[in-house]
């Protein structure tokens, strides 16, 4: 049967803050291995691009994002935006192949019916996105405040999810 | 209006980085400049000192659109320094992998990034207010070409199943057949998407270009031929340093080709139909018939009605290697490596590619050479403009601005491949 829960994680690793989104999903997907959460929900590391994100979360009731955001003075800033109800910004979040990224995907998916019931999107604003692997201090400590957020918001007991960090 | 600049300042819905700069002065355009700024990527530098079996892999990573076109342009060349040659299935499964990555790429470009232009919308999802079953479509059918890139190489984007002398695994008939009736679906809506998009109002605008692409004498090119021009040019891959060359200009960090002694040309969609289309199959000729194209075109606005028939021959092409496939007993024939010098052109969606690779008798590349498309085209996407803006030059600006960014997008530039993202600044002084 499937899933009901996407985790998706967006970014490039080669591009220092950019993989902010994957390591949110390294951090969900530690926190729950050996645990009888793992079995509840999907973990998928996905490149951005937007046809692709709109095939990837069809079929589930409830989806969460991670993704870099644009730089804006607040390094390491974190914004949830409710996207089954609220626009995103398409010059919020960092660009990717074509134009045609998270945000496109999102309001297209709106007008064609393709959107989850619930998708909610956790941004975290990058310092650096040059070539490299290694990621920010700011955007590193705000990945595992994503992380647990993410499990508060779909297992709601924090003292539990606190537990697995 | 007869001075002035125009600059856009990020060319939206292609991939990369740069900018269009136009200068009119006495209402004539008196400069054109398509700046690349993205950073160069130094693929060719890092191949050197690296293992030939590493060049299908990291040539992949160029493109998250066109990886099988420079994958297969890597292993073509290793292949021909090393004397092996592909054929029967592995050969065909090689087209396979192709005709997903063609259905994928010519998809969306033509429904999400090209379309929205003509009709006169600012995106794909402005668009889909108004076209949402087009829309579904163009997703539906990226979806399939994305599952054939999967199922043959390994993953949908930079796929890692190819390697010199054929796969590293290939799939049972099972695998293929499972996908046959999508294949067919997908093939039906590119036939109403030839016929979509054949309504569209297409500028007349009409070029004496100089066609290049791949020509085989048995099939519509993908990874193999010769290298033809629509002006004389009909040489080897090997052949293609003493015919065309690179040149550095100030304004952009890709180098702009031209053919040696001549000038600009062009490659993609166009060209290749320009060149091939007695390759196409029947279904193919009748549509592009019923939408009102000749064997040739010179008016690369209509581009998107090109690579909606390429779909069409994607998708066919695709369910006859399907029907007739056998799996072979080996996924890859042995070779000997050795010292040696291979050259291989591919026709990415977006046109030809050019690999050169020297290799050392212990397998390390010693050089590389890549050329990509949009390097290829950027002369010509100058030239278009310079002859495309005076009749168009009474419009207003925002209105001007967007015809400009529509004409460059005929060539669904990639500019992460040419540099390995644009701006448009028009000046009228």
């Amino acid at each position: 049967m499937k899933k009901k829960i996407l985790i998706a994680g967006i970014g490039n690793s080669f591009r220092s803050d950019d993989k902010a989104g994957l390591l949110v999903c390294d951090l969900v997907s530690d926190a729950l291995t050996g645990t009888p959460f793992n079995s509840l929900l999907d973990i998928k590391k996905l490149s951005g691009e937007g046809a692709e994100l709109i095939d990837q979360w069809e079929g589930y009731e409830s989806v969460y994002i991670a993704d870099a955001s644009q730089v804006s003075g607040n390094p390491g800033k974190v914004t949830r935006i409710d996207a089954s109800t609220t626009p995103l910004q398409s010059d919020y979040f960092h660009y990717s192949s074509h134009n045609f990224s998270l945000a496109e995907a999102v309001e297209l998916a709106r007008h064609i019916n393709k959107l989850p019931a619930k998708l909610v999107v956790f941004a975290v604003e990058g310092v650096n996105f040059g070539y490299g692997v290694e990621l920010s201090f700011e955007v590193q400590v705000s990945c595992m405040n994503i992380a647990r957020n993410i499990l508060n918001e779909i297992f709601y007991k924090p003292e539990r999810i606190n537990s697995l960090f | 209006m007869k001075n002035k600049t125009i600059k856009v300042d990020y060319l939206a819905r292609v991939e990369g980085e740069g900018a269009l700069f136009i200068k009119i002065k006495g209402g004539e355009v008196a400069d054109v400049k398509l700046k690349i700024f993205e950073p160069p990527r130094f693929f060719e530098a890092f191949l050197r000192g690296r293992s030939y079996s590493e060049a299908p892999d990291i040539t992949a990573r160029i493109c998250g659109i066109c990886p099988v076109a420079y994958q297969m342009a890597a292993v073509h060349a290793i292949e021909q320094a090393f004397g092996v040659r592909v054929t029967g299935q592995l050969r065909e499964l090689r087209r396979l992998l192709y005709c997903g990555e063609w259905i994928e790429s010519h998809v969306l470009h033509l429904y999400m990034l090209h379309a929205p232009d003509f009709l006169g919308y600012q995106d794909v999802v402005q668009m889909a207010k108004d076209h949402p079953q087009a829309v579904k479509n163009a997703l539906r059918m990226k979806k399939i070409g994305n599952e054939i890139m999967r199922v043959i190489g390994g993953r949908e984007i930079h796929p890692i199943n190819v390697k010199v002398g054929g796969f590293y695994r290939v799939p049972e008939k099972k695998e293929l057949l499972d996908m046959v009736d999508d294949i067919k679906w997908a093939r039906d809506a590119a036939v109403d998407t030839v016929k979509f998009v054949s309504k569209l109002d297409f500028p007349d605008f009409h070029q004496d270009y100089e066609s290049v692409s791949l020509v085989h004498p048995d099939e519509y090119p993908f990874n193999e031929g010769r290298i033809v021009s629509s002006k004389g040019i009909d040489i080897l891959p090997e052949e293609y340093d003493f015919n065309f060359i690179e040149e550095h200009v100030e304004h952009s960090n890709a180098l702009h080709s031209k053919v040696r002694q001549r000038g600009n040309y062009m490659v993609g969609p166009v060209a290749r139909y320009n060149l091939n289309f007695d390759k196409l199959t029947p279904l193919c000729k009748q549509a592009a018939k019923e939408a009102g194209m000749g064997k040739t075109c010179d008016n690369l606005f209509k581009s998107i009605t090109i690579r909606a028939i390429e779909t069409i021959y994607s998708c066919e092409e695709a369910l006859r290697i399907i029907a007739q496939y056998e799996k072979p007993e080996v996924p890859a024939i042995s070779y000997k490596v050795k010292e040696a010098t291979g050259y291989a052109a591919t026709e990415a969606p977006r046109g030809l590619i050019y690999h050169r690779y020297r290799i050392d008798n212990n397998g390390l590349i010693e050089d590389a050479k890549i050329v990509p498309p949009t390097s290829q085209n950027q002369k010509t996407i100058e030239n278009d403009l310079r002859n495309f803006i005076p009749a168009h030059i009474h419009l207003p600006e925002a209105e001007l601005v967007w015809k400009c960014e529509q004409a460059v997008r005929n060539y669904d530039p990639c500019i992460s491949c040419a540099t390995h993202y644009l701006k448009l600044h028009i000046e009228r002084d």
